[in-house]
Formats: C-alpha cells, structure tokens, sequence
C-alpha cells in the first residue's frame, strides 16, 4: 500500500510538473513566453514568409547547447540563401553573387538581444487584446493581437502553440490592419537533437568570395558628443549608442538605438565619401524601412522594422549633440 | 498540376481559402516544389498588379508629412498622432526637415551599383581561394545596397528575437537572383497570355 501510494503521489506530480504552464490569458504574458521559447528551445522548421509579392518557404534550425546559441536560416526556394548566426558572427551566404559576408557581431554572448520586458509602459503605446484559440498544423494556439495606438509603429498577429508559445504564424500588420508580412509554419519540431551537421552551410563555398568584417573597434566618445535624435515619437528612448572604428581609417561610425519596448529604430551616422553611400531618400527591404538624409559632411541612416514616417521622422531630427541638447 | 490546386494557391495569396483547405495546402506545398514555384510566381503577379497602388500610398505619406510639418504651429520635440492623423509638431529653429525631398521608388534595390562584385575590394585583392578580405564594417556584397544590407544586420542584434529573425529573413530574400526569377516569371505569364 505505502508503495502505491507513493507511485501515485510520484505520478500526480510528475503530471503536474508536466501541465502547460501557459494558463493564463495575459497576452503580455504569452509574449515573454514567446520570446523566451525563440531564444531558449531547441527547434527545426519549415516556413513560408510572405512579403510584397514575394513567398520563400524556408527552414530554420535553432540550437542551444553547452550555453552557446546557433541560428541557421535557409532559404528552400532558387539556389539556397542561407543565414547562420552563432554568438560571434552572422555569416550571409549568396550564392547568386558567389560571395559570404561575416559579420562580427557587437553583442557576443547571446543572441537574446533585446528580449523585451513588457512593463505596463508598452500599454501606453499598444492594446495587447487576448483572441481566441485555434488550432493549427495540428496544434492548439492562443491568438493574441497587438495593436499600436498610433501610426508610429506596426501591429501584430500571433498564433502561439499553447505547449512552447513558439509563434506558428505571426502577421506584421500597417495601421490600416493590412498584412505587410506573414511567417507561416508549415512544419515544426521542438525539442529534438539537432546534429552540429544540420548548423553548417549546405551550399558548397568553394570559389566564393568572402568578406569578413574587421573586429569591432568602439570608439568612447566624451560626454557630450556624438549625436541625438531631437524629436521622438511617443515611448521611444535611446537604448544603446556605440562609437566603431572603421578598419583602415580614420573615421566612425555612430550606431544609435531608439526603441518604445517593442519596437526599435537604429540610426548609423557616418561621414560621407566612403564608398556605398546610400540614395537619399526613403527605401525599404522587405517590412524594414530606411530613411537617409546628409547633414554637414555626414550620412544619417534610421532603420527599423516601422512604418516609413517612423525612420523618416527620427532620422530627420537627428544632429550633432551639444551639451545642451543632450538626452 | 490540377487547375483545383492552382485555384487553392491563388484563393490562399488572396487570404480567400477556407481554413478547413490552408492546412492541407501548407503541407502540400512544404514537399511540393512545383508547387512553391507557383505559389512564388502567383505572389508576384499579385504584387506586380498592385503595386501602383502601393506608390501612390508612399508619396501620399510624403505629402502629408510635409503638410503636417507646415501646419504646426509650435513644437516641444514629441511627436504624436491624434485621430488617427499623424501630425508632426514643427521642428525646433534651424533643423530643415526636407519634407518635400522627391520621394525614391519603393524599391528592394536602391543603388545597383553598390557591393557589386566587379568593383575592387577596398582593402586587398579579391581572391577565389579560401583567404578572406577584410572589410569596412559598413561593406557587405551581398545586396545591391550592401551598406543598408550591413546595417540591418547589426540593427537586427538589437530587435526583438522575432523582430530580428524576420529582418534577417528579409536580407536573404533579398538576393538578385529573386529579382532575376520574379522577372522570368512575369515574362512566362505575359506569353502565355498572349
């Protein structure tokens, strides 16, 4: 008897510990969730992204192991563009211009980046509205939806899987609710073993040309110089400001970081003349918007993934930081 | 491939197939190479007869950015959007926002020149080997607009994981070589209308 009931005691808690523990409604809570389940688990994936016109179905696997995060992006469609990001470097793979870009990264460590922490800040800026529960490729979602109050930023839709909060589809919509961009899962695995074999390049790169950035060098600026924004939309504050050293010249770049908790715009200021200048003027890759603008020798660039009046009003406000003006 | 199929890939684009049909159509076309090849080319022609619209949206937002900065009368360097307008509060003595600067073409691909692999690498001699050339930080090769293909790049290590994830997409849906099939799709539907 005292055996049985220490077998049932042993499983009720075993059951316990195994119940999703993602009972609440909060969608603010969902999207800690989410973000902690993009950046924590373990998971394979077969994708489609929908943007402009354009639809690539893509595979992603995502590794954590040994405190070290691996990323590989790949794209399934043409001749296999591929991101594979680790906790130094983001290498591109382009296979039509048969060359790979390596980037250093910034941030070592982590690929966690900014996680945001959503504060009851975020409510002034976004109504976070809890919608219904749907299933999808076989999986119970939560749907939550958050809405921006202003046109400064985008909207979400997101299809949650109730047992990871991985974000089966996901919908990036403008301020008149239309669909700019759509991740949809057709496949996903969580929690597998993932080889190191499924994190390596499948394209063979012998032949190509690589680029590799030189090794950041920051730059400390003293107080009271550099560059600000001067006008701002509502909730967004500067988060990070970095001064690099361009290899083999005398000059910097100024990275700058202005984000309302969810949402967030870097501004890169250079002097102008190196070669790869942008067109002045408003572009856009995918859901991404860039505004650039020349002031006084330099080039200001503000990019985010934001509507195009965000970049544009922010890079445009951007000057030289005086003592007096500064944030 | 069935007229039926085509139809589904079409009413999906449209966001018009019944859920019920989504699933078994994703799935589908997750092992179906043909049929992404269509689901691509349907995308396309979409935008591609949208996309006028989508223009005249962009220099519409232009237009009221600089109405909205000529019409405010004081400034205190916040910006807001009141009933769903957008009005940017005029900007404090000698900032010129350049409100009405000829607005680019929305486009993927601003400079065509920029990060091609003809032009010399900046620092050493380009190599088919395996050695690496150094570059400035802000170089990359792999956009027509590397500089902006670099600066996505090191923005997306300061987005939110998903924010980053779905920027990084962006880039590497960006290649010249989906310029170059969305062109041979248009040209394959135009004959085939003919």
């Amino acid at each position: 008897m005292t055996f049985l009931i220490r077998t049932l005691a042993f499983l009720a808690i075993a059951q316990l510990s195994a119940a999703p523990s993602y009972a609440t409604d909060d969608p603010r809570d969902w999207l800690m969730r989410m973000n902690n389940a993009l950046t924590t688990l373990n998971y394979t994936g077969v994708f489609f992204y929908f943007n402009e016109g354009r639809a690539e179905s893509m595979k992603i696997v995502h590794r954590v192991a040994d405190g070290r995060t691996v990323e590989r992006l790949v794209s399934l469609d043409g001749v296999g563009r591929e991101i594979i990001r680790d906790q130094d470097e983001v290498t591109c793979i382009f296979p039509a211009k048969k060359s790979v870009l390596i980037e250093q990264r910034r941030e070592k460590g982590t690929l966690i980046g900014a996680v945001p922490q959503y504060s009851s800040r975020l409510d002034l800026y976004y109504d976070f509205v809890p919608m219904r529960r749907e299933r999808l490729i076989g999986k119970m979602t939560r749907v939550i939806s958050v809405v921006p109050r202003d046109g400064f930023r985008y909207g979400y839709e997101l299809w949650l899987d109730e047992e990871t909060a991985l974000p089966l589809m996901s919908k990036l919509k403008g301020d008149n609710g239309n669909v700019i961009e759509q991740v949809r899962f057709a496949s996903i695995t969580v929690n597998g073993v993932i080889k190191d074999s499924e994190l390596r390049p499948a394209i063979d790169t012998t032949g190509f040309t690589v680029f590799r950035t030189g090794e950041k060098q920051l730059v400390k600026r003293l107080p009271g110089t550099g560059w600000r924004a001067g006008e701002l939309p509502a909730g967004f504050e500067l988060t990070a400001n970095t001064t690099e050293g361009i290899t083999d010249s005398d000059e910097s770049v100024d990275h700058l970081v202005y984000s309302d908790g969810l949402a967030s715009v870097s501004v890169f200021v250079e002097a102008v003349g190196r070669k790869g200048e942008l067109m002045p003027g408003l572009s856009r890759i995918g859901s991404a918007n860039a505004w650039s603008t020349e002031f006084e020798g330099f080039q200001i660039t503000a990019v985010g993934e934001v509507p195009a009046i965000t970049v544009e009003a922010i890079g445009a406000s951007v000057r030289p930081q005086t003592r007096d003006a500064r944030r | 491939m069935t007229e039926k199929l085509q139809n589904q890939i079409s009413a999906f684009i449209d966001g018009e197939l019944p859920d019920a049909e989504q699933e078994l159509l994703i799935r589908r076309l997750a092992r179906d190479t043909e049929c992404r090849a269509t689901l691509r080319r349907y995308a396309l022609i979409g935008s591609v007869m949208r996309s006028s619209s989508v223009n005249l949206a962009v220099a519409d937002l232009s237009q009221g950015v600089a109405a909205a900065i000529e019409s405010e009368p004081s400034h205190d360097g916040t910006l807001t959007d009141e009933d769903g307008l957008l009005k940017i509060l005029k900007p404090i003595a000698g900032i010129a926002v350049a409100a009405t600067v000829a607005l680019v073409a929305i486009t993927s691909f601003q400079s065509p020149d920029v990060g091609s692999t003809d032009e010399p690498p900046q620092i050493s001699q380009q190599t088919t080997g395996g050695s690496a050339i150094v570059v400035p930080a802000s170089y990359a090769p792999g956009d027509s607009n590397g500089r902006l293909t670099n600066y996505l790049i090191q923005h997306s290590e300061y987005s939110a994981p998903m924010g980053s994830r779905n920027v990084l997409l962006e880039i590497i849906g960006n290649d010249e070589v989906v310029a170059e099939e969305a062109e041979q799709a248009t040209d394959g539907d135009e004959k085939a209308q003919e």
